[in-house]
């Protein structure tokens, strides 16, 4: 697995485009939080809190999440899964070492969102007071941002396609949601939306419907892995 | 060695690959003869299990799959443009070397070999079609491997470099290496080429050394001129010998033996201009043997007329 390891993370690491990717969400993170901060009329702690709230959150983890696509995407549209099976050959290395690092990626990616958004209050001449808040916010940002990244890890697996992958990680949460949010469906029961709550509220419970999307997806993508031709 | 015993693969109800089986022996280059769509790529993938079907291949007596080193006993081309076009050479061959647990030496040394030092930094997407074949090589030698599989490798690659691959390969062989390559250009298979097999529509056409497949599949010719090939014609009609006027005027005569055309022309007081015993080339016999089996066939520029 080591070997799967050293592979997969060279293969992250040697295109410019996921260092630009992987730096874009912090920064576009980092204007809104600029924003925010200048809501004077708010709590230093309020302005944190809505740095993080609605559907910016799911645009500024858009980026890395592309990253963690492109960990299949890339694969399927340059036909280079071929020489990835032949090198690492059992699926479940395969797949394993791709998620390893896609989470490594969404969890460093979740912490700069948070860095980013401590800056701009910093900048702006505040700091939120309080610990837990910001210690609840980079847990929420990390698991939420890792967990899209596996659901966009899977959904390029299953599909063989890391566009049809990103336009799901976009409309899934931003139009399918929003709409599901207009019917009596409880806002905890929906994936995304439900995660991103996690931020502001301590209540593992939020994360178990993306957490089991992530498992039927990635489990799905060991399965295709297996049976479909490389 | 690699043994390769009834691979069959379906799409549907088409046999892309028919119960093939057949064996490349080391110390030899071996190649893979097939008209387009015969299933020369797909037999290769069901070789290395990248595709699903029946049938089992053996490398030195092991699976792709049961190989404790894979990168040290199979090297694979299958697609040299399988790169992405971001990424540099050498960071696509240390991405392999690193995912085979092979110490990164060897990724210079590969690419000083096939003539990519100087281009190890530059991203693959601006590399030629040649140049993506010798980094595929590259890739492929990573490993030091004691079997060679190789897709078409010669494509793209330019007079040098069709010479290169030849010795590379010739002398990768001499080393006792099992070299197995795919290649439409039958020109440098006949002199590459020691052995071969030859695929058709998914079955096994033939599997033997190429002189044996050339000479099995060969049509004995005598081509003569002589300003009376009318006579010459009824002459050897009479003597048992079919011929055919060529449109430049000489006669194709269906034997190997010129001591007895030329003896009936003198008998026939026949003055002849020319006299040659004419040997089919591998194209020549791989027409021939794949003549049932060619699914693609384009229109030749008489039939059009």
């Amino acid at each position: 697995m080591s070997d799967a390891l050293r592979y997969e993370f060279i293969r992250f690491r040697s295109l410019r485009s996921t260092w630009v990717l992987l730096l874009t969400g912090p920064a576009l993170q980092f204007l809104i939080a600029m924003i925010w901060a200048g809501h004077h009329d708010m709590t230093t702690n309020a302005r944190f809190s809505q740095s993080f709230l609605g559907l910016f959150l799911v645009l500024v983890a858009l980026p890395s999440i592309a990253v963690a696509v492109n960990g299949f995407g890339h694969e399927y549209r340059y036909r280079t899964i071929t020489t990835t099976t032949l090198t690492l050959r059992a699926p479940g290395r395969i797949l394993g070492a791709k998620a390893i690092v896609a989470g490594l990626g969404g969890a460093v990616s979740g912490a700069l969102l948070v860095g980013a958004t401590l800056l701009a209050e910093v900048l702006m001449g505040s700091v939120p007071t309080d610990p837990a808040l910001v210690g609840q916010a980079l847990l929420g940002s990390i698991l939420f941002t890792v967990l899209c990244c596996l659901v966009g890890l899977g959904v390029a697996q299953v599909s063989r396609n890391g566009t049809i992958a990103l336009l799901t990680m976009v409309v899934f949460p931003v139009i399918v949601e929003t709409g599901l949010g207009f019917t009596r469906i409880s806002p905890s029961a929906l994936p995304f939306r439900a995660a991103e709550a996690f931020l502001t509220t301590n209540r593992w419970t939020l994360l178990l419907p993306l957490l089991a999307i992530t498992v039927v997806l990635l489990g799905a993508s060991w399965v295709s892995l297996r049976r479909r031709d490389a | 060695m690699i043994v390769a015993r009834g691979l069959t693969k379906r799409y549907g109800q088409v046999r892309a690959v028919d119960d093939l089986s057949f064996t490349v022996r080391p110390g030899v280059v071996t190649g893979f003869l097939g008209p387009n769509g015969a299933g020369k790529s797909t037999t290769m993938r069901l070789m290395l299990g990248l595709d699903h079907g029946a049938g089992r291949t053996e490398f030195d007596g092991h699976s792709y799959a049961e190989l404790a080193h894979p990168a040290q006993t199979v090297g694979v081309l299958l697609d040299a443009k399988a790169v992405h076009p971001g990424r540099t050479a050498r960071a696509h061959l240390r991405m392999i070397a690193a995912g085979a647990g092979l110490p990164a030496r060897r990724v210079e040394e590969m690419l000083d070999m096939v003539g990519l030092g100087g281009a190890g930094s530059r991203r693959s997407g601006g590399f030629s079609l040649g140049m993506s074949q010798r980094l595929g090589l590259a890739a492929a030698l990573l490993g030091n491997p004691r079997t060679l599989m190789l897709d078409e490798p010669a494509n793209g690659l330019d007079p040098e470099g069709m010479r290169w691959l030849r010795d590379l390969l010739t002398s990768l062989a001499a080393e006792g290496r099992t070299i197995f390559v795919s290649s439409h250009l039958l020109n440098e298979m006949a002199v590459l080429a020691d052995a071969l097999v030859v695929i058709g529509q998914g079955t096994l056409v033939a599997a033997e050394p190429t002189e044996q497949f050339v000479a099995r599949n060969s049509r004995p010719e005598v081509l003569v001129r002589t300003d009376r090939p009318r006579e010459l014609a009824a002459v050897l009609h009479r003597a048992g010998l079919a011929s055919t006027p060529q449109a430049d005027g000489s006669l194709l005569i269906a034997t190997g033996d010129t001591d007895i055309v030329a003896n009936l022309a003198m008998n026939a007081r026949i003055v002849l201009r020319e006299l040659t015993a004419r040997h089919s080339s591998l194209e020549d016999a791989f027409f021939t043997a794949t003549a049932g089996a060619t699914e693609y066939r384009g229109q030749s520029c008489v039939e059009r007329a």
